[in-house]
């Protein structure tokens, strides 16, 4: 009957050559045989005992007798743990030459865009490293490979140190890492590149010029020291002294930003003038400047107030 | 109007689900013990019918007569791997009104199965020693 040709096709085509035709064979023979024990119309029964047989391919499976599954039990627990830090290593990494790269190639720096590319460059990496280690993993699943001779066979030596009482989560350490690091870029970046060209063809930079001096250098000083302290709270925890130094860092930072802006020596008095001459209206610039600067005064505050509840609960 | 029945019909739906799901889950422990228990001696049963020549669905009956229901689709390939371990040989008999194919115990085969026998009479002595008390 036709259907169970079908079936028997569908089973066996997932075999090797050299098994599909006595399996074929077989499988016939024991069709027809459990069809003659069941009750109803011809195609009733066929359908019946096909259907007790269950999808062709997992039966294909079990005449494979290879393991029905991607990765087993021997080695999930080391694909998770090279997954987890593999990614955690990667993506900051990324995300900051994606930062460097994205930037050193637009001409006229689009910072928004920047960091926008940078994100997006994340989750694809994400991928590929997911991918090839989940591979890697299913070929050492199905190789059978004696741990021996993978070099795989677990000793002493690996294992880990007890995690430091950081009082602080990982997660958001190397997020604030990763988030100063970028912010030096950043700035950096935006004070060599982004700006206007006037009708002459020069550059007009975003920053006050005579920022450069002294302020500009200041800044990133500060930034890199804010970098410095989430690396120690990195290595050796939370210490009083180091939320502290933060503490003092993030004000100098934010006194100094806001001061600057404050007197209107922060943005390049040419460069809003030229917005205002382009743009036809400068008055959405200031605003957006206003708004950033608010939102920075804000983090300053959230900041302060998460370091001062850090040292109320390391005093206890 | 309507809410607060309809949030007490939601309670129950919940606590309903709750209880029913607790069921469920022993129900499927138990089922999964067993066919765990089961599994263990399945090739111990079917060795034991093959010192006369069986075909797949006949050995499929003797053993729902005997109380030890298995899938066609686990016995099939079953039967196929011990006979490419050795345990089994196979020959097809064109006799009647259909060849089928005839699966016995080999020579090494019988010996696999004496053997076995033995560890499981060791392994049933010990249990029967630890559910006894």
């Amino acid at each position: 009957m036709e259907l169970i040709e079908r079936y028997v096709y569908a089973v066996t085509r997932a075999l090797p050559e050299s098994q599909r035709e006595d399996v074929a064979k077989e499988l016939r023979s024991d069709i027809e045989d459990m069809i003659e024990h069941e009750k109803g119309s011809k195609k009733e029964r066929v359908i019946k005992v096909l259907e007790s047989l269950g999808r062709p391919e997992t039966l294909a499976q079990k005449y494979k007798d290879s393991p029905q599954y991607l990765l087993g039990p021997k080695w999930y627990g080391l694909y998770l743990a090279v997954l987890k830090k593999v990614a955690f290593i990667v993506v900051p990494i990324v995300f900051i030459v994606q930062l460097v790269l994205a930037s050193l190639e637009s001409s006229n720096l689009n910072v928004f865009g920047v960091i926008l590319e940078a994100f997006l460059a994340v989750p694809s990496v994400l991928l590929h490293v997911l991918f090839w280690i989940t591979a890697v993993f299913v070929f050492l699943e199905r190789a059978d490979i004696p741990n021996k001779e993978a070099g795989l066979e677990w000793t002493i030596d690996e294992l880990p140190e007890l995690p430091i009482e950081r009082h602080a989560k990982l997660s958001d350490t190397i997020a604030n890492l990763t988030f100063y690091v970028g912010l030096i870029v950043v700035v950096i970046l935006t004070a060599t590149k982004l700006g206007i060209h006037d009708a002459g063809g020069v550059h007009i930079q975003f920053f006050n010029p005579t920022l450069w001096m002294f302020w500009l250098p200041a800044i990133l000083l500060l930034l890199a020291g804010l970098a410095i302290k989430e690396a120690v709270i990195l290595k050796r925890g939370l210490s009083r002294s180091v939320v502290i130094a933060g503490i003092v860092l993030n004000t100098g930072l934010t006194a100094a930003i806001l001061g600057l802006y404050l007197n209107n020596m922060l943005i390049n008095p040419t460069f809003a003038s030229h917005t205002q001459a382009v743009l036809g209206d400068h008055a959405s610039f200031n605003m957006i400047v206003g708004i950033s600067m608010a939102v920075f005064a804000i983090g300053y505050v959230w900041e302060t107030v998460v370091a001062i509840r850090r040292i109320i609960v390391l005093n206890k | 109007m309507y809410r607060s029945p309809l949030l007490l019909l939601c309670g129950i739906a919940i606590v309903c689900d709750i209880q029913y799901t607790d069921e469920m889950t022993q129900k499927d422990m138990m089922q999964a013990q067993v066919l765990e228990m089961r599994r263990g001696a399945i090739v111990l049963v079917i060795l034991s019918h093959l010192h006369t020549p069986h075909y797949g669905y006949e050995l499929l009956q003797k053993l729902e007569g005997a109380s030890f229901s298995i899938d066609a689709g686990t016995l099939y390939p079953l039967l196929r791997r011990l006979e490419k371990q050795g345990v089994l040989g196979s020959e097809w008999n064109t006799a009647d009104n259909r060849p089928r194919k005839y699966y016995h115990l080999s020579n090494d085969g019988a010996r696999f199965y004496s053997a076995l026998k033995s560890e499981w009479q060791e392994m049933t002595k010990a249990i029967n020693v630890a559910i006894k008390e």
